[in-house]
């Protein structure tokens, strides 16, 4: 024990030693770590700066961009297809400027279009006033027979007829292509509608000794307006019974789909010509086959009606004769 | 007003006597909102074309500029994002992902994108597809028209530039062709969505604004559908 006492003795030495070096170092450990820490959060902090500089800098960028197609009225790529919500951002607004150049766009065309269309229009009602001014001189001539003065007050009524029909027509278009024609958006039974458009021309028919029909779906409906409706169908069912000849069929046939309601309208007459069918729904399309009286306008107004409540009209030759026109009214809008 | 715009585009395969032109220095625009159809003869490159427009090919030579935008100028992560954000890909035989949901499939390109998904546009989606109350099926649970409903819901979701369908009817009979048809017509209608759609059916290509007819790599009639 005697010899071992300073060995022990030194090895209390050597402990107390180890030990205090051991818990300096660990308060130069802990230091570390807070040193550590500190670091870290600096390094994300600028990290973080970085990141906010970049991103206002972007946003700068973009903004300068923007006033670009703002005020030079220029189109430039926005979209730069990179990751993360800034460039959905920008892909997003590239969209609504394409969206917004795409409207200026069809306002130009509207332009154009107007002044087509009172050129049109102007002519249309100028013609039967020239032969209205013709005639009117000779109602003043001495020699005239009772006859003859019959006749032509008969054609000048005719005449009058055409222009109060046009005007009704015309004004009709301007409605809906102004917008201040206010369409309902209820449910429209589309087999009571067909009923009611055909009721005005069950007459004409009888003594043309046409057959009409109406077949398929007696419950179908879309949303829509049912008066405006009428007036589509009526022109269509006009047209189909000026084009069928005595002892024809006239078929409307109703039918429901997924994604739409269709009515079909069947005439038996001739082949509408192959370079006019394309045409058919344009105002004042004067085709092949259009008679003296026809001015075209009917069809056109039909087509706009459809249009405005989310519809299609389509036409084509049945194989063996005769003309089928399909009306496609959507079930649902986004 | 133009949203896609192709100068001088050709490409080839292989290389040395084994060259194959499958475009050969085609150049054309589209306008938005257009509903354009792409037929010609197989091996006519038309196939081809439509991979360089949804730029998933790369050009052996010329430029495709959608919105602007030079397609082939972009790196590949770059590229990969258009796609998703510009480009609407309906194909034949669908290409759903076999464990992913009807919804989950539909609205991937959003997710994928880190975009919120608009729950109400989604809703709206599902009605016109007419998938309500198959949200939560797979693939294999639907029918060959179902997942093609599904398919085109996916290249919609996004309102992308324009919408390539490579012959989206093929594979499903006259009846669910139609409606596909008629799904396609409704988006290039409602959204004014720019549609290019490559077909083998006459009646589906004479119901679209324009139809470019390639042969042998180049485009031998480009003419548009009066109605």
């Amino acid at each position: 024990m005697a010899i071992r006492s300073p060995h022990s003795v030194r090895f209390i030495k050597y402990y107390s030693v180890i030990m205090s070096s051991i818990a300096i170092v660990m308060g130069l450990y802990h230091w570390g770590i807070a040193l550590a820490v500190l670091a870290t959060g600096l390094f994300a902090l600028l990290f973080f700066i970085r990141h906010l500089y970049q991103r206002e800098k972007a946003i700068a960028a973009l903004s300068m961009q923007l006033n670009t197609i703002l005020h030079q009225q220029k189109r430039i790529a926005i979209s730069d297809y990179e990751e993360g919500e800034l460039s959905v951002l920008k892909s997003e607004i590239q969209k609504m400027v394409t969206r917004l150049f795409e409207q200026a766009d069809a306002l130009q065309q509207e332009k154009v279009y107007l002044k087509d269309a009172i050129a049109d229009i102007s002519h249309q009602l100028r013609t039967p006033l020239t032969s209205l001014q013709l005639i009117l001189p000779r109602l003043t001539s001495a020699t005239l027979t009772e006859r003859e003065r019959m006749e032509y007050v008969s054609e000048m009524t005719q005449l009058i007829q055409r222009i109060d029909h046009l005007i009704n027509i015309l004004l009709k278009i301007s409605k809906i292509e102004s917008g201040t024609a206010t369409f309902q958006q209820q449910p429209v039974h589309i087999y009571a509608i067909v009923q009611q458009a055909a009721e005005p021309l069950l007459i004409p028919m009888e003594l043309r000794e046409q057959q009409f029909t109406i077949t398929g779906s007696t419950t179908s409906t879309f949303i829509g307006d049912a008066l405006w409706s009428v007036e589509a169908i009526t022109n269509i069912l006009k047209n189909a019974m000026e084009h069928t000849p005595a002892h024809g069929n006239i078929r409307v046939t109703i039918s429901e789909q997924p994604l739409y309601t269709q009515i079909t309208i069947e005439n038996e007459g001739n082949h509408i010509a192959e370079e006019d069918l394309p045409h058919l729904f344009e105002r004042f399309y004067q085709g092949r086959t259009t008679g003296q009286w026809n001015v075209g306008i009917g069809l056109a107004l039909a087509r706009m009606i459809i249009h405005q409540q989310n519809g299609t009209i389509t036409v084509k030759n049945r194989s063996h004769n005769g003309v089928i026109f399909t009306i496609k009214f959507y079930q649902y809008t986004i | 007003m133009e949203i896609v715009k192709v100068e001088n585009l050709s490409k080839t395969y292989g290389s040395g006597d084994h060259v194959v032109r499958a475009l050969d220095d085609i150049s054309f625009t589209i306008e938005q909102g257009e509903f354009v159809a792409i037929v010609g003869p197989s091996g006519s490159g038309k196939s081809t074309l439509m991979h360089l427009l949804g730029g998933i090919d790369k050009p052996t030579t010329g430029k495709i500029f959608v919105e602007g935008t030079d397609v082939y100028a972009q790196n590949e992560e770059q590229l990969a994002i258009f796609r998703r954000r510009q480009v609407g890909l309906v194909y034949q035989f669908y290409n759903l992902i076999p464990v992913l949901n009807v919804v989950e499939n539909i609205t991937l390109p959003m997710l994928m994108d880190g975009q919120k998904v608009n729950e109400e546009r989604l809703e709206e989606m599902l009605h016109v597809l007419n998938l309500q109350g198959r949200e939560t099926h797979l693939p294999n649970q639907l029918s060959g028209g179902q997942q093609q409903r599904v398919s085109i819901g996916r290249a919609l979701i996004n309102a992308p530039s324009i919408v390539l369908a490579d012959e989206p009817t093929g594979n499903l009979d006259s009846k669910n062709g139609q409606e596909i048809i008629e799904l396609l017509k409704y988006s290039n209608r409602t959204y004014g969505q720019t549609l290019i759609v490559i077909t083998h059916d006459e009646n589906f290509a004479l119901q679209a604004d324009r139809i470019i007819a390639i042969q042998d790599g180049k485009i031998h009639r480009d003419e548009v559908v009066m109605r």
